[in-house]
């Protein structure tokens, strides 16, 4: 768990910094993943296998990568329509026809349900086809359904081309009237394809209802209610209208889906309902009860180790004893400027010289200076005035004139 | 000097111009019942070809019983049915257009005002940085 969010974390981070390449990049491996898929399923047209084509399509890949996804939806059907003049042109018509009216009936009105549309057939090809309902119920909502209906019709149109039409096209005796009823039966009445719509939408409903609850783990339980409702329709649909599947396939796909959509929800929701909280309060209007879900999270793995080894203790003594001799220097410096206290005075207040100084000091040059600035200022004026009377006691006022007198 | 708060609101400005402004305010150009009014409009054209196309499907899935039953079925009542059908359809996908050009029209209205005041505000504020600068020269 702590891995994933850890994981969630880092790719929040790519993502937030290498955003501009990382969409257009996934966009081209997801088309190219859709017309390689394409190719592989009906390769009907030799011209379109060639290395030249390949080239073609990574271009087109290219292209997709900077369009919205509906570009790649586009493209994607001219390149099955174009498969389909390889088995016969009356199956490139019915299937033109066929997308037009998906286009006409419901694709004009959901043009940002793409995803779910190019998804839904490549994960049929995946055999993991339980992982889109889910997800879809678990990121998106009801209409998304539609969308998927889509990407069935589609895929099984693929699926009807491989294995019925191109079977019947290459017959001897081909008749053009059983050809357009076996296209127009292999979608309107294959059961296959009625039940993978039942369960796809069911599963869809089931896993977005159950995850819109309030209920502690609705989208972990959700997740797995979506898996189960997809096997048991499944199992059903084989049992009472007998359509063929493959139990272990079955099972193993939609288990391997419902980790990867227990993956995803991490990603999407992410809610520690361990520290869940329940509120209630009201206002002149309403009572309120609320429910607090914490996110999920795991502090940055990003940290920097130092190792510290006995060596570079060593080494960090003498900046240390540094450190302190600069200290020192900086507490001497005032000690200097200050006058020398004379050990007497130390004495006399009573604190023997062998004492620590450090504390008395600090005190004592306070007291001193202060007291010699408050005799200073008591002082200053009755000094002057005793100077200014010895100065005219001593100064003999009559040499002086005499002297004053011969030198003129 | 760089204005951050300027920068932040053009940049707001120009991703919104380039991305679904285009768009939106070509909308909000129209009077809310002359957009719906086109939108029908569209929706008309194109659900007429659809119903050709589910008809056109239908048929060539019934193609058997169409032939056989040709002589022997009520025309009158198919026609009827296949009017009454597309009856339904156009007022279902008339009911569908008329929703969501109303959702869309609304939203365009709402942020091609918000767009408006924003390029107010950027002005507002180059014309308040212009008289500072003019102040600077000229402190008389």
């Amino acid at each position: 768990m702590t891995m994933f969010l850890e994981l969630k974390e880092k790719l929040k981070a790519i993502y937030a910094e290498y955003g501009t390449y990382i969409l257009p990049a996934a966009k081209f491996l997801l088309a190219l993943a859709v017309f390689l898929s394409i190719n592989h399923t009906l390769d009907y047209v030799p011209a379109l296998g060639s290395i030249f084509v390949v080239l073609i399509l990574l271009i087109l890949s290219l292209i997709c990568a900077i369009i919205p996804l509906n570009g790649t939806v586009f493209f994607a059907m001219v390149l099955i329509l174009l498969q389909c003049t390889g088995v016969h042109i009356l199956a490139a018509a019915f299937g033109a026809v066929l997308f037009l009216t998906l286009w006409v009936l419901y694709l004009r009105f959901a043009s940002g349900e793409a995803l779910a549309l190019v998804l839904t057939p490549l994960a049929f090809a995946l055999n993991i086809p339980a992982a889109v309902p889910i997800a879809f119920g678990l990121v998106g909502g009801p209409i998304s359904a539609l969308s998927m209906a889509c990407g069935l019709i589609v895929y099984y149109f693929m699926n009807l081309i491989q294995k019925r039409i191109a079977v019947l096209a290459a017959g001897e005796d081909l008749n053009m009237l059983d050809l357009v009823t076996a296209l127009a039966e292999g979608i309107f009445q294959n059961e296959e394809l009625l039940v993978a719509v039942i369960c796809c939408t069911v599963t869809l409903l089931v896993v977005y209802l159950i995850r819109s609850l309030e209920a502690d783990y609705a989208w972990e339980v959700s997740v797995v209610a979506g898996g189960i409702a997809y096997l048991v329709i499944q199992l059903a649909g084989a049992l009472f209208l007998e359509v063929p599947v493959s139990v272990p396939v079955l099972v193993i796909g939609t288990v391997g889906a419902c980790l990867i959509c227990y993956v995803l929800q991490l990603f999407v929701f992410g809610g520690d309902y361990s520290r869940s909280k329940m509120f209630r309060f009201q206002d002149d209007e309403y009572y309120y009860y609320v429910k607090a879900v914490p996110k999920m999270a795991v502090a940055n793995p990003d940290r920097t180790i130092k190792n510290i080894s006995e060596e570079e203790l060593k080494e960090e003594v003498p900046e240390e004893t540094e450190v302190l001799k600069n200290y020192e220097i900086s507490r001497k410096e005032p000690e200097e400027q200050t006058v020398e206290i004379p050990r007497d005075i130390i004495q006399a207040r009573g604190e023997s010289p062998e004492q620590d100084m450090e504390p008395a000091f600090d005190r004592i040059v306070e007291e001193v200076s202060a007291e010699d600035a408050a005799e200073k200022i008591e002082t200053e004026p009755e000094m002057d005035l005793e100077m200014n009377e010895d100065y005219f006691e001593s100064v003999d006022f009559e040499e002086k004139l005499t002297d004053t007198l011969k030198n003129l | 000097m760089l204005n951050k708060e300027r920068i932040r609101q053009m940049t707001a400005l120009a991703r919104y111009e380039q991305e679904d402004g285009k768009k939106e305010m070509k909308i909000s150009r129209y009077y809310r019942n002359d957009y719906i009014g086109l939108m029908l409009l569209k929706n008309f054209f194109i659900t007429t070809i659809g119903y050709f196309l589910v008809i056109g499907l239908w048929a060539l899935w019934k193609l058997d019983w169409l032939m056989d039953g040709m002589d022997s079925m009520n025309l009158w009542l198919l026609l009827f049915l296949l009017a009454a059908v597309y009856v339904g359809m156009l007022i279902v996908y008339s009911a569908i257009t008329i929703y969501i050009a109303m959702k869309k029209y609304k939203r365009a209205v709402k942020n091609t005002k918000k767009y408006t005041q924003g390029l107010g505000t950027l002005l507002k504020e180059y014309g308040r940085e212009e008289r500072r600068q003019r102040n600077r020269r000229n402190p008389e």
